[in-house]
């Protein structure tokens, strides 16, 4: 536990805080609708100029949802007509937070009260200010005392609060990334912290971001890989386990694999020593090769065993990428014949697994297990493409046996003439010796 | 005149019809008694056909027939296992070629038979015309022939549809879109055609029943009216012939030229086996009604002169559209195409009409132009 | 040539010719009519793109297991859960396509290529797969469990 002074005084505000206003909500049970009118929003919307656009941000939000009012969060009492009735000390009324220190404890009264959150929504965390305040910008607000760094409300919005699953949220999946970017984005926000501004787009660019731009909300955004409330950036030990949160059997091979113990040793980071951090694009075959876009020359030198090993898995990889091309087309070519080849066409899916596997093994840097899993693939692509080819075959067969059924239609034909022949010569014969019985040769008039 | 073509009356047919079949066995015989084949193999025996330097194109006829035989021949074996059907018509047809056994075959020489009928056919018809086989007394053969014509090229068309791959269904598109560009009644016909607004299965459906059900009928109606004429009145001695009065040779036609018909028929499947061989029909990817029409779509070569003409025409012909244009100009052609026998009054009388010889000679270098045109295109 | 010979050898010539000619004709009639026999007489497998397929018979597949058949041209996962009951799915993970296994001591549909999981219902709850398995019906027939496609 720290001692630190600050966290004390944190902790401080907010057991006091906790004590404060949201009286309402609590006998209004949760699962109101409707908020009931109260006299803050009614004179507020009178007037516009004064809080009106804050009165109608409010409504959209998952607290008016829940029947939350102005006064659950700034105290007062909404019941008084008068406004200095309403907003007097001795009613509750304690305003918004003035410095950003202050923001956190503030929606904490609730959000860290399980007995109260557990009303509302009985699986929902109340963690989430412990762990801001061991968060990059938690630090930076409570501790280093920065005016810029970002707390629940520049993410979360002040008074359009929607719950983190709606995807009009922006902290929702799709839009978590841009919330961040407004900050990391922004050069003159950024030259304090000297943090990079173009760590938003490398992610748009990446296989991650387009991944989610395509639509599938589980690809990995911002954070995903940081987290959010505890916002930090993982430390280079730790990476390859929040890599591995999705990329499970890469991480299983490269702990278990060749390449571990140096990379401790040299204190790279792995995963993203080869795969690079936020722009990581789809891994390439290429990423082997000795010479840019492969990353292997990074540490090692050209021909050197590892080099070498390299140069091998990719061959192999090419090699059965290849042939299943091959065996692809030959396969395509026997169906558009009309040859049946839905069975090697069904193993081919064999196939593709073992290239995929052999991709991930790669990981394990071992040139022998990598070896044996592609050997199997090549073993059954072999007696695929044999099929194939036999189909193929049949088919050449099938036509040579049409050539060779013209054979004997010429044949008939060559006999049919000679019996026209035949025929006509006795016929001249019949005639010769009985000119008078010609009968069967007609003339017309 | 070639009077003989009537069969000479007989005094007694029922007594020749038995002195013609007392000779064979019981059975024939027997056969004889209840369906008096006695005058049908007297006609058979006196049945002869002129032979002269022209006579080749005599046996384009036979072949047509022979292989709209083998049309109807593995048209009813691919219905054993054909089924029509968005989902299900290319599954089958791969099924066909690829599973039964010499379903590759039958679907093959149906194929090529298609087209080697619709060649045989245009040689048939324009070889008649040449000669003038159409005067009278002919008139209604050659209007059974022209509109059996037509029912052959609605075979050509429905039938490319049915094995509903890529190919097939963006060709149907545009062909039934040339339908849309006739005046008044265009879009109606189209939706008629395709069963809707555009190409579905519904389209298949409709071209199925068209396929096998409705042109079969009309096809055995027509042929049936064009036979029965032909052995009426005997095939036609050339007009030029027939001027030179000099006597014309006669051939029985059995054997001898039924002899030579066989080798017509043996000639034409040998063509049938060396095309399968040489150029097997494929089987195609199945049509995706959503992907984009693959690059030069065209239709089958029997229409390419006519997608040719469409193609070729301006947009606007004296203010009119031009499609509509030359779709009432292909229709009118195609009216007096019927007619000519009607039209042709010379030679119905007897003497050399070298207008029409021009006119033939013309549409047939039309034609060929136009489709070496469209194919190289 | 004699005349004695001009009769009598045209003649035999002509016997000999009729016979080859007739073994001719009757020899094309046969190979046109033995394809017609045997494509008329059903091949073994009657269906091309299958709607159903059988993937195992009753009683085949003890709790907790499953197996993996071919549906057309793609692989299929039948399980059986530990309750019995059946379910069935397109076995091509949803990541990259590799075929997905039943784990019996695990409990889950398993991708071995990357660790993706699927809960028993298709889900996919572990891992890079993005969306849930394609799912099959499981009909049964008699003693046989049909696997055929949803809706």
């Amino acid at each position: 536990m720290r001692t630190n002074g600050t966290t004390i005084s944190i902790l401080f505000t907010v057991s006091l805080a906790a004590a404060a206003p949201r009286s309402n909500a609590q006998d209004g049970q949760a699962t109101a609708q409707k908020t009931p009118e109260t006299s803050c929003v009614r004179c507020h919307k009178e007037i516009a100029e004064d809080l009106g656009p804050q009165v109608a941000e409010w409504e959209t939000s998952v607290h008016a949802a829940v029947g939350l009012s102005c006064n659950d969060c700034h105290g007062g009492d909404p019941t008084a007509d008068d406004m200095l009735k309403a907003k007097r000390k001795d009613a509750g009324y304690v305003g918004a937070p003035k410095k950003r220190a202050e923001v956190g404890p503030f929606c904490a009264r609730c959000h860290s009260d399980i007995e109260y959150m557990r009303r509302f929504n009985p699986s929902m965390r109340v963690d989430q200010l412990t762990e801001y305040l061991t968060s990059r910008h938690g630090k930076a607000v409570h501790q280093e005392g920065s005016d810029k760094a970002a707390t629940c409300t520049d993410c979360h919005g002040k008074h359009a609060i929607l719950r983190v699953s709606d995807p009009r949220s922006s902290v929702s999946a799709a839009h978590v990334a841009e919330t961040c970017a407004r900050c990391h984005a922004d050069a003159a926000r950024m030259a304090t912290a000297k943090l990079p501004t173009d760590i938003y787009e490398k992610w748009k660019g990446s296989v991650h971001g387009q991944r989610l731009a395509g639509g599938d909300l589980s690809a990995p955004t911002c954070n995903d890989c940081h987290g959010n409330h505890g916002a930090m950036p993982p430390g280079v030990r730790d990476v390859v386990h929040v890599c591995g949160r999705c990329h499970v059997t890469q991480e299983e091979h490269f702990t278990a694999g060749s390449h571990r113990a140096p990379f401790e040793k040299l204190g790279k980071a792995p995963c993203i020593t080869c795969h690079s951090n936020h722009d990581i694009q789809h891994a390439s075959d290429a990423l082997l090769a000795s010479q840019p876009p492969g990353v292997c020359g990074k540490c090692h030198k050209p021909d050197d065993v590892c080099d070498r090993a390299a140069k091998n898995m990719l061959g192999g990889i090419v090699r059965l990428t290849s042939g299943m091309k091959e065996t692809e087309d030959v396969l395509g070519r026997a169906e558009q014949f009309g040859m049946d080849v839905s069975e090697p066409r069904f193993r081919l899916s064999d196939v593709r697994d073992r290239l995929t596997m052999a991709r991930v093994v790669v990981h394990r840097f071992n040139e022998k297990e990598f070896a044996d899993v592609l050997a199997e693939g090549e073993k059954t692509l072999t007696g695929i493409r044999k099929q194939g080819d036999a189909a193929l075959d049949e088919w050449e067969f099938r036509r040579k046996g049409l050539a060779f059924s013209l054979i004997l239609i010429v044949a008939v034909i060559v006999l049919l003439a000679l019996k026209v022949r035949s025929l006509e010569r006795a016929r001249r014969n019949a005639q010769a010796r009985a000119p008078e019985g010609a009968a069967s040769v007609r003339t017309a008039s | 005149m070639n009077l003989e073509t009537t069969a000479p009356p007989r005094k007694n047919p029922d007594a020749g019809a038995r002195g013609a079949a007392s000779k064979r066995g019981g059975i024939a015989r027997w056969l004889d008694d209840r369906l008096g084949l006695g005058p049908l193999l007297a006609h058979l025996r006196e049945k002869d056909v002129p032979h002269h330097r022209h006579s080749v194109w005599y046996f384009f006829g036979g072949m047509t027939l022979f292989l709209f035989t083998v049309q109807v021949v593995t048209g009813i074996l691919l219905l054993f296992y054909y089924s029509p059907g968005a989902n299900s018509a290319f599954e089958s047809v791969q099924f066909i070629m690829g599973q039964v056994r010499f379903g590759w075959l039958v679907r093959s020489i149906h194929s090529w038979s298609a087209n080697l009928m619709i060649g045989s056919l245009f040689v048939h018809m324009f070889s008649v015309f040449l000669l003038k086989g159409y005067r009278a007394p002919r008139e209604l053969t050659w209007v059974t022939g022209v509109l059996l014509f037509f029912v052959v090229l609605g075979f050509g068309f429905s039938g490319y549809l049915l094995p509903w791959n890529q190919l097939a269904f963006f060709a149907t598109k545009v062909g039934t879109e040339i339908a849309g560009a006739i005046p008044i009644v265009g879009h109606t016909v189209l939706r008629l055609l395709r069963g809707g607004d555009d190409v579905t299965g519904v389209t298949l459906s409709r071209f199925f029943a068209l396929h096998v059900a409705i042109l079969p009928i009309v096809a055995v109606g027509l042929l049936s009216v064009h036979l029965l004429l032909i052995q009426r009145q005997g095939i036609s001695v050339p007009l030029s012939l027939e001027q030179r009065k000099a006597p014309v040779i006669r051939l029985p036609f059995f054997p001898d030229f039924f002899l030579r018909e066989l080798i017509g028929w043996y000639v034409a499947l040998a063509a049938l086996a060396a095309l399968a061989a040489l150029d097997p029909w494929p089987l195609g990817t199945k049509c995706d009604p959503l992907a984009p029409a693959p690059a030069g779509i065209k239709p089958e070569w029997f229409f390419l002169w006519l997608y040719q003409t469409l193609r070729y025409l301006p947009a606007k012909i004296l203010g009119l559209d031009g499609d509509m244009v030359g779709v009432c100009f292909i229709n009118v052609a195609f009216a007096l195409w019927i007619f000519i026998p009607f039209l042709d009054k010379k030679a119905s009388n007897g003497r050399r009409s070298p207008a029409f010889t021009a006119i033939g000679w013309s549409a047939i270098l039309y034609i060929i132009g136009m489709t070496l045109w469209g194919h190289f295109a | 040539m004699e005349p004695t010979n001009r009769e009598s050898e045209p003649l035999e010539r002509r016997n000999f010719l009729n016979v080859v000619l007739g073994a001719g004709v009757a020899g094309t009639i046969g190979s046109i009519g033995f394809p017609i026999v045997r494509y008329l007489l059903p091949p073994p497998e009657s269906d091309a793109a299958p709607d159903a397929v059988v993937a195992a018979k009753e009683g085949e597949l003890p709790p907790n297991s499953g197996k993996i058949v071919r549906f057309g041209v793609k692989p299929a996962l039948l399980i059986r859960r530990a309750d019995g009951s059946y379910g069935a799915f397109f076995a091509s993970c949803t990541h990259l396509d590799c075929t997905v296994q039943y784990r019996p001591d695990l409990k889950v549909i398993h991708c071995a290529c990357h660790n993706g999981m699927y809960d028993l219902q298709g889900r996919n709850v572990s891992g890079p797969p993005p969306r849930p398995l394609e799912r099959l019906q499981v009909k049964q027939r008699g003693n046989e469990i049909l696997l055929a496609r949803e809706g």
